[in-house]
């Protein structure tokens, strides 16, 4: 038995104010943050005939769909443009995206879908969030592994740029979360949200420039010259066209996607969000078991 | 000295507000909701001004509840205490307290030492995982390290009893085998603070008695122990002190075996009371049981029963028209359960019947005081549980021609028997 002393080793008391975010306990509880992300991983493709292979051909087919629907059909990818450099451009895209879109998706769903251990034992519920949104990366690793085998076979060389690809990769993980956090903890009394949330997504998707420049909706959309330019100015807010156009700069030297100052306006708001986003999730989370 | 006290609890308090939980009215204040959470948030409404901002309250529809109400005690160091009260009496709000499941709304507790909390075994287990996955996972959510599985997993494994299967996913193990290595892995925390709920209720037989040897064990070893169960022999058998929770508040706080009686005592006053009117119930409600009668027959009076002879218990039910099947439970005077009766399977849960009578032939218990716990199933869940739903004498009777007395020191059951002389037995 440890020593006895007279300064309680912990302390239950009501919620009440803004409390800070305890990194000390987040890293005693690391080991459950790697087992749940492992839990996620292991039991995700368990018992398909194909099992991991999976989280390698959903990418490939979500680009060669987007390659041939925007690329070729409808005419995105332009005339000098061979068919194998725009895939790969698809492809740098599609990456983070699904990255995004995989970790936004678990951690929107993360409270209620962890229903059955918030209800039954103590955790910082901080991991949660973290877990769902780390046990994505797999599918990035194995999405850039399919992206080196494209660029080798189509002949596009890397820049010196690739250095900051990681800040890319780092900021589509913000990105899910700033937002996601807010989700996860509101759908539990809204669960309107979960639904709302999906359809969000697959709406930003098409306001990301995942397979066709960011001109296309602007020249399509019917937007009157004047007010063009606010648009502009809007798009490039979407943290995730930041993530996409910057990915693509950093990895393959697509000029267009160089980072400006907006993007570093829209790395603040994001940032400011997940900030506020993780407070309020701390705010709520000691009390979230009574009614999840 | 406070240098004893291993778990200090004041003025502890949980409001629950109780109703419709969204509702469209809602969702200009879930538009606005983040706004005010970061202070971005316009003046209170006059919705939010009426009941002090709290997002919960402001429905007409919804109603506060206290579940617990200044609830002081302290547990000394080495102190094995149980928690016992009724369904809704607190038990599981205090348990979810301690164990910082859900926030207090009210008090302060204050814990010395390491603490680990078992509501259930096997929290966290997925069922696509091994065995070995399913141990590391499950020992990180309570709170061990890598090292400390490590050291410890070939003991879990032993005392689950699973060896050849470590490597198999525990969606091939029988729920037996599930519950064991569940336990296993919670049995070899170590902690010293040690809050338990009523796992011990899962399992098999020879398992239970395993289980509640290691929970001797770890109070034996001084460590503190929380005990919350509805089992009185084993909150007998392993406590010294005891809590009885009744509405909500703290009834009383003395010796195990007094609690224990207040709370046997207490269950036998409220089964005087009309059982319609008891709110200490579980259940989803959409069928309640209005009625409980224990008769010799038809025309005896209620409360009284006779060894060896006949016995008819009568449910009257309430609600909705579902087909709903009973089950009760006979416990003895000291809160053992003894036999279950259930219509299962009996073909009598046809919607319209709205009485159910349980017969006899021969009522096998000893004369003494007994009680029933009695629960309604329909709609694949349970409606109603009431505990102590009727409480009985059984008199002085006979069984195969014995004359059965007042001495339940031999056990309670009698059967009827014959003895064989030797020069039956060896013709």
């Amino acid at each position: 038995m440890s020593t006895p002393t007279n300064t309680p080793s912990m302390v239950i008391k009501p919620p009440g104010g803004w409390n800070p975010i305890d990194l000390v306990e987040l890293w005693r509880y690391r080991d459950m943050l790697w087992r749940m992300t492992l839990r996620d991983i292991k039991s995700r493709y368990k018992q398909s005939v194909l099992g991991p292979t999976w989280v390698i051909v959903i990418p490939i087919v979500q680009t060669l769909i987007f390659t041939l629907v925007f690329g070729l059909l409808l005419g995105a990818k332009p005339e000098e443009e061979n068919a194998s450099t725009y895939m790969v451009k698809t492809h740098c895209g599609m990456v983070v995206w699904l990255l995004f879109a995989r970790a936004f998706t678990q951690t929107c769903s993360c409270i209620i879908a962890n229903e059955a251990l918030i209800t039954k034992v103590y955790f910082p519920r901080l991991i949660a969030p973290l877990a769902s949104t780390f046990g994505s990366i797999l599918d990035l690793l194995l999405g850039l592994v399919v992206l080196v085998v494209l660029m080798l076979y189509a002949g596009v060389d890397t820049t010196a740029n690739i250095v900051y690809a990681p800040l890319f990769i780092l900021l589509a993980m913000v990105a899910a979360m700033s937002v996601g956090v807010w989700i996860a903890v509101l759908s539990v009394r809204y669960r309107d949200l979960r639904y709302a949330s999906q359809n969000f997504r697959q709406f930003l998707l098409y306001l990301t420039p995942v397979a066709y420049p960011a001109a296309v909706i602007l020249d399509n959309a019917g937007v009157s010259e004047s007010v063009r330019p606010t648009f502009e100015v809007l798009f490039q807010l979407n943290p995730m066209y930041v993530v996409v156009e910057g990915f693509r700069w950093s990895v393959i030297g697509h000029a267009d996607g160089a980072p400006t100052t907006l993007s570093a306006i829209s790395v603040a708001i994001t940032l400011a969000l997940l900030i506020a986003g993780l407070f309020y999730f701390r705010r709520v989370d000691s009390t979230v078991a009574d009614i999840v | 000295m406070s240098n004893d006290i291993a778990i200090r609890v004041e003025g502890v308090g949980k409001k629950f507000t109780v109703g419709e939980l969204a509702t469209i009215g809602d969702l200009g204040r879930l538009i606005t909701a983040p706004l005010r959470a970061i202070g971005l948030g316009s003046a209170p409404t006059q919705d939010t001004a009426d009941n002090g901002g709290s997002i919960r309250d402001h429905h007409v529809k919804r109603h506060d509840y206290w579940a617990l109400k200044d609830i002081s005690f302290e547990v000394r160091r080495g102190e094995v205490l149980g928690i016992i009260g009724r369904n809704g009496a607190g038990k599981s709000t205090l348990l979810k307290i301690l164990s910082r499941i859900t926030a207090p709304t009210t008090g302060r507790i204050e814990m010395f030492g390491r603490v680990a909390s078992l509501l259930e075994v096997g929290t966290g287990f997925h069922p696509e995982l091994t065995g070995r996955e399913n141990i590391y996972l499950n020992g990180a959510i309570l709170g061990m390290n890598k090292t400390e599985v490590n050291t410890k997993f070939d003991a879990i494994v032993d005392f689950a009893g699973v060896q050849e299967f470590v490597d198999t996913p525990i969606k091939r193990y029988s729920s037996g085998m599930r519950v064991r290595l569940g336990f296993a892995v919670a049995a070899h925390l170590e902690p010293e603070i040690l809050i338990v709920d009523e796992v011990l209720a899962v399992g098999d037989v020879a398992f239970q008695r395993k289980c509640l040897g290691k929970m001797q064990e770890v109070a034996e070893s001084g460590r503190t122990v929380l005990f919350v169960s509805h089992n009185m022999g084993a909150v007998q058998q392993l406590c010294s002190r005891g809590i009885f929770l009744r509405n909500s508040m703290v009834h009383t706080d003395a010796a195990v075996s007094d609690a224990v009686a207040a709370y046997l005592g207490s269950i036998e006053q409220s089964a005087s009371e009309d059982i319609i009117d008891r709110g200490e119930r579980a259940g989803a409600g959409d069928i309640r049981i209005a009625a409980v009668s224990v008769r010799v027959d038809e025309d005896a009076p209620h409360g009284h029963l006779m060894t060896g002879q006949p016995a008819l218990f009568t449910f009257d039910l309430e609600g909705k028209d579902l087909s709903a099947d009973i089950v009760f439970t006979v416990y003895d005077h000291r809160g053992q359960p003894i036999c279950r009766f259930t219509s299962f399977e009996c073909g009598v849960g046809d919607a319209t019947a709205r009485r159910y009578t349980c017969a006899i032939d021969e009522w096998p218990l000893v004369p003494g005081r007994y009680r029933i716990n009695a629960a309604v199933f329909a709609g694949g869940e349970s409606q109603d549980h009431l505990e102590g739903a009727a409480v009985f004498d059984v008199e002085p009777g006979t069984v195969g021609g014995r004359s059965i007395g007042h001495d339940a020191n031999y056990g309670c059951v009698a059967v009827a028997h014959n003895w064989l002389t030797p020069s039956d037995a060896n013709p």
